[in-house]
């Protein structure tokens, strides 16, 4: 795939993603902005990628910033609320909050091989809207948490850190 | 099974056929481009279709037809120089003129649309 990036043309640039509110006790679903479309017969199809089905709905991701200073980004996710896909799910699991969101990136050409960039991961943190026609939630990545330690233990000032010494000399 | 649009027999030569589709494209220091199509279904086909000498059964069933599916209904047509049905949606208003007591004058909108 790195070999194509210098092409002028490389396909369409798709996005799909996972919604997955196992750990919440729900459903995991797989949304496409899109469907197959055989531009030889006129057929569509629901999108397929690595063997997966992949509903459609309008759905897009806004605001994914990487950046090496100040506050994390805060993407959001906005879904279609036309028919109602996901209401029962947020009724039931508290706004979706803490459910995982997974992006997926790739073009047209690679569909078919199962290719594609490095996957992104997000975690609702807030319902922020919801109305007749859309519901947009606020994302976080996983490690933009408040509060949240490394595993095993915390680093403390006064205790120092195995192999930090504050005098100069190294703690056997 | 999608309805067909109906009277296609009667859609006049002065309909006219667009295609559009959404490109982004990066073109820096010397002018090298880069080019993609976001998102798979960005190319589609619309047609403002004219029905120019339409009597009163005929209107009835343009306009029963327009009616049923408004804005909102989509339905197949297999336009001039395809080799294959498409789905489509009507864009925009109904329009019509009475030509005589009994000829009207139909033209209306429609766009392609992908769906399952």
């Amino acid at each position: 795939m790195s070999i194509d990036y210098n092409k002028p043309f490389v396909g369409h640039y798709i996005e799909f993603f996972e919604i997955i509110l196992t750990d919440l006790g729900g459903a995991h679903h797989h949304f496409a902005p899109s469907v197959d479309y055989d531009e030889v017969t006129g057929a569509t199809s629901a999108f397929l990628f690595a063997g997966m089905s992949y509903e459609p709905i309008p759905i897009k991701l806004t605001g994914v910033v990487s950046t090496t200073s100040g506050a994390p980004s805060t993407p959001t996710l906005t879904i279609s609320n036309i028919h109602k896909r996901l209401m029962s799910d947020i009724q039931l699991y508290d706004g979706l909050v803490g459910a995982k969101v997974v992006r997926h990136r790739t073009f047209s050409e690679y569909v078919g091989a199962s290719q594609e960039m490095q996957i992104q991961n997000f975690l609702i943190s807030q319902m922020l809207k919801i109305d007749r026609e859309q519901v947009v939630f606020k994302l976080n990545i996983p490690i933009d948490f408040e509060g949240t330690k490394l595993p095993f233990r915390v680093v403390l000032k006064d205790d120092g850190f195995p192999g930090v010494s504050r005098n100069g000399s190294r703690a056997a | 099974m999608a309805d067909e649009l109906p009277l296609i027999n009667k859609i006049a030569q002065t309909s006219s056929h667009k295609i559009r589709e959404n490109v982004i494209g990066v073109s820096y220091g010397n002018g090298y481009e880069q080019r993609t199509v976001v998102g798979e279904n960005q190319q589609a086909d619309s047609w403002s279709l004219n029905y120019l000498v339409l009597d009163e059964v005929e209107r009835e069933v343009l306009l029963s037809f327009w009616r049923d599916k408004g804005n909102h209904d989509s339905f197949t047509w297999t336009a001039f120089g395809d080799l294959f049905e498409k789905t489509w949606l009507i864009s925009g208003n109904y329009s019509e003129t009475a030509l005589s007591g009994e000829l009207f004058k139909v033209a209306f909108s429609i766009i392609q649309v992908f769906e399952l």
